[in-house]
């Protein structure tokens, strides 16, 4: 797997105003990676929808990278929730992964895992997609 | 003797500071790993819900309790109701109510007091050796921890449980 995937630069700085999101993307096969760098709130989780509708080629699978995440509201949960749908729509899913901190306790009582697949790093999202294994 | 700390700070769109803020607060109470998480969470939320549903404006109010922290987030504009709480539903496709849903579920505690002054959210959140303790006596009375609604895969479509009103 490491070869296909790279880990994205850094792409926020220390203390961000607390607008903007760093967000970066690679596209694999049938899949688009993309890593949220910063914290998603009511503030940026339009920034958020914009880019994964831009980035996002049709049919594929979404890969969130939320190992630079340190912040997640339901705001921003609720775009990813809505980007699965449109996901759905061409029988595409979308992946979270490497959650930790408060987006991991976001995701942990909103029981996200029934609805959208959770994986502990961005390489067994990856391997997930590859391997085509079934989840509800 | 116990030195008490509080922490007000007026409303603002700025959340990473009020987020860091809080964090530091629930730090210096005694918080650490989720449950520290779920504080800063539940203020975000009750904060969010004040500039987009409610008055723009009011106070956040932090207190240490000994047993963990209080935290009352005031919207001036005093929108916020006891059926907005209980309406609250965890539903991926609805961007109401799933804020207000989340904060009752991170929170020990969830009281809406509504005055002239607006609408005054308190969330508690304990210390983990004090919610212990709390559950303990609270099982030992039997008296039902019901009154945060439970999760929609817990529960009935449409059954909402009764908030403590104040």
């Amino acid at each position: 797997m490491g070869a296909l995937w790279q880990p994205a630069l850094p792409a926020v700085p220390a203390r961000p105003s607390s607008a903007m999101l760093g967000l970066t993307h690679q596209h694999l096969p049938r899949m688009s990676v993309i890593a949220i760098a910063g914290e998603a709130d009511r503030t940026s989780c339009e920034q958020l929808a914009d880019y994964l509708g831009r980035v996002r080629r049709p049919g594929d699978h979404v890969v969130v990278d939320m190992s630079r995440l340190s912040f997640l509201d339901s705001s921003g949960l609720h775009v990813l929730l809505l980007c699965a749908r449109t996901c759905a729509d061409d029988d595409a899913r979308v992946h979270l992964a490497a959650a930790h901190g408060a987006p991991a306790r976001l995701l942990e009582i909103t029981e996200v895992s029934a609805h959208l697949p959770v994986h502990d790093t961005v390489e067994q999202a990856i391997t997930a997609i590859l391997n085509g294994i079934p989840r509800t | 003797m116990r030195v008490e700390f509080e922490l007000r700070w007026p409303i603002s769109a700025d959340l990473a500071l009020i987020r860091e803020l809080i964090r530091s607060h629930g730090e210096r109470g005694g918080l650490t790993g989720e449950r520290l998480e779920g504080l800063v969470i539940a203020v975000n939320e009750a904060v969010t819900n004040v500039l987009d549903h409610g008055g723009k404006a009011g106070m956040v109010t932090a207190l240490d309790t000994g047993d963990g922290v209080i935290v009352d987030v005031l919207d001036v504009a005093g929108l916020l109701t006891h059926e907005h709480l209980r309406a609250a539903r965890v539903d991926p496709t609805a961007s109401h109510g799933f804020g207000l849903w989340v904060i009752q579920h991170v929170c020990d505690d969830v009281v809406l007091q509504r005055s002239a002054q607006g609408s005054l959210l308190r969330m508690r959140v304990d210390r983990p050796l004090a919610a212990a303790c709390r559950s303990a006596v609270v099982v030992g009375k039997v008296i039902r921890r019901g009154e945060r609604p439970a999760h929609p895969s817990r529960t009935k479509p449409g059954l909402s449980v009764p908030l403590t009103e104040v």
